[in-house]
């Protein structure tokens, strides 16, 4: 079954299944999931041998407002974006403050998590996310390969919509990376004169019409942000 | 008759609404349970009951694949998520709703999972489990106890907590094995 698997990787399978890791480890083994068949085995193998515990955990009926908006968020055409974000400068700000903080955090806790998994290459993480919405993006860029994978942990296009991702670096315009995948997960592959600026530049995902940005700059909300960080 | 849970994850995967509406009728309060019971917060656990649905609206293709039954996929959708939550509250832990009882004692392994064959072998593999790695396990499980808050718990060092804790997850595996 998972026996394939060396024992660490099986024993992390499980730490992952129960929920014991640390934030940013988790955040890791997650993004090593998406790349291993294997390793989403023996995940779910553990998952399948613990399920039983949670027979002890009693059922709560949620309250219908919860089935009522989800079922809106699902099955209803949202209408028009809000526009004119852009330009909002301190706001801009704050949403990367705010996910700066929070990787400074997650950097830290990362330093003090014991064996962590190996990752070739220098590897710089960053979470885009907004308190404005829902959407919740991890973006870790491999600078060997140039390849930023892209998981996409909450929140998805408005009907008839794109996201489209952007990358910031400095005080330039914000230059396109292309759509975001339609999938959970994707990676775009950074072109190599935008590679060195990545590092130390903003990630941010706007609302755009389905095709992508006419114009070739961000038309619709920013649906998250956040800075890049090494790991 | 009723289709099982597992031909609606099915019609879902198909994008029929029906059978998302179906599922989330007969599924809804046991992740809703499990969701409270991990963050401890009403308001946050209807948020991550409505997000899980959408995963589970979403992924609901890679279920058949995934060697689970509807009720343990649908579970660990939901653990996953709710876990992913607790983990990211990064500067404080939220303070709890008076109204969600809280257990102030590890679960006890003893009273868990009798209703399944599954739950069954389970519990007396615990059973073969130290006491306090098989509340570890289960504390880990039902509550969402991290490493550190496990470390706290058993006042074990957080270097120490991790070689233990997988110890035992081997040998519950190895005794689960046979």
């Amino acid at each position: 079954m998972t026996d394939t698997l060396p024992p660490d990787d099986d024993l992390a399978a499980a730490e992952y299944a129960l929920g014991v890791m640390p934030a940013a480890e988790r955040a890791l083994f997650a993004a090593r999931l998406d790349l291993s068949p294997e390793l989403r085995t023996a995940v779910s193998s553990w998952e399948i041998r613990l399920a039983a515990l949670a027979d002890q955990i009693p059922e709560v009926a949620p309250p219908p407002q919860v089935k009522a908006a989800l079922m809106t968020a699902l099955f209803t055409p949202e209408t028009e974006p809000r526009a004119g974000f852009w330009e909002n400068l301190w706001l801009w700000r704050t949403l990367t403050g705010v996910s700066l903080a929070a990787l400074a955090v997650m950097a830290g806790l990362y330093l003090r998590a014991p064996a962590p998994p190996a990752v070739p290459g220098a590897v710089y993480v960053a979470e885009l996310a907004s308190d404005k919405t829902t959407v919740r993006v991890i973006a870790y860029y491999d600078a060997q390969s140039g390849t930023l994978r892209l998981d996409r942990r909450a929140g998805e296009p408005a009907a008839g919509r794109a996201m489209e991702l952007w990358l910031i670096a400095g005080t330039d315009k914000p230059k396109s990376l292309g759509l975001m995948p339609a999938t959970e997960t994707g990676s775009v592959v950074i072109p190599t004169t935008l590679r060195d600026a990545v590092q130390t530049a903003t990630l941010a995902v706007s609302d755009e019409p389905a095709g992508g940005s006419p114009t070739g700059q961000p038309t619709g909300a920013v649906l998250a942000a956040g800075k890049v960080h090494s790991l | 008759m009723a289709e099982s849970l597992e031909v609606l994850i099915g019609r879902v995967a198909l994008r029929d609404e029906a059978a998302f509406r179906n599922l989330y009728d007969r599924t809804s309060a046991k992740l809703f349970g499990v969701c409270l019971r991990l963050l401890r917060q009403r308001s946050e656990a209807e948020d991550a009951l409505q997000e899980t649905y959408v995963k589970v609206w979403r992924n609901a293709a890679q279920f058949s694949a995934s060697g689970h039954n509807a009720m343990s996929w649908l579970i660990a959708v939901a653990r996953n998520h709710a876990i992913d939550r607790l983990r990211a509250r990064w500067t404080e832990a939220a303070p709890l709703d008076a109204e969600v009882e809280v257990a102030d004692e590890m679960p006890d392994p003893e009273r868990q999972a009798l209703a399944s064959d599954m739950g069954r072998r389970l519990r007396q593999c615990l059973g073969e489990l130290e006491a306090v790695r098989a509340q570890a396990v289960a504390g880990a499980y039902i509550d969402g106890f991290s490493y550190q808050e496990l470390a706290d718990r058993h006042g074990i060092p957080l270097n120490t907590i991790r070689t233990w804790l997988r110890r035992g997850l081997a040998k519950l595996k190895e005794c689960l094995s046979r």
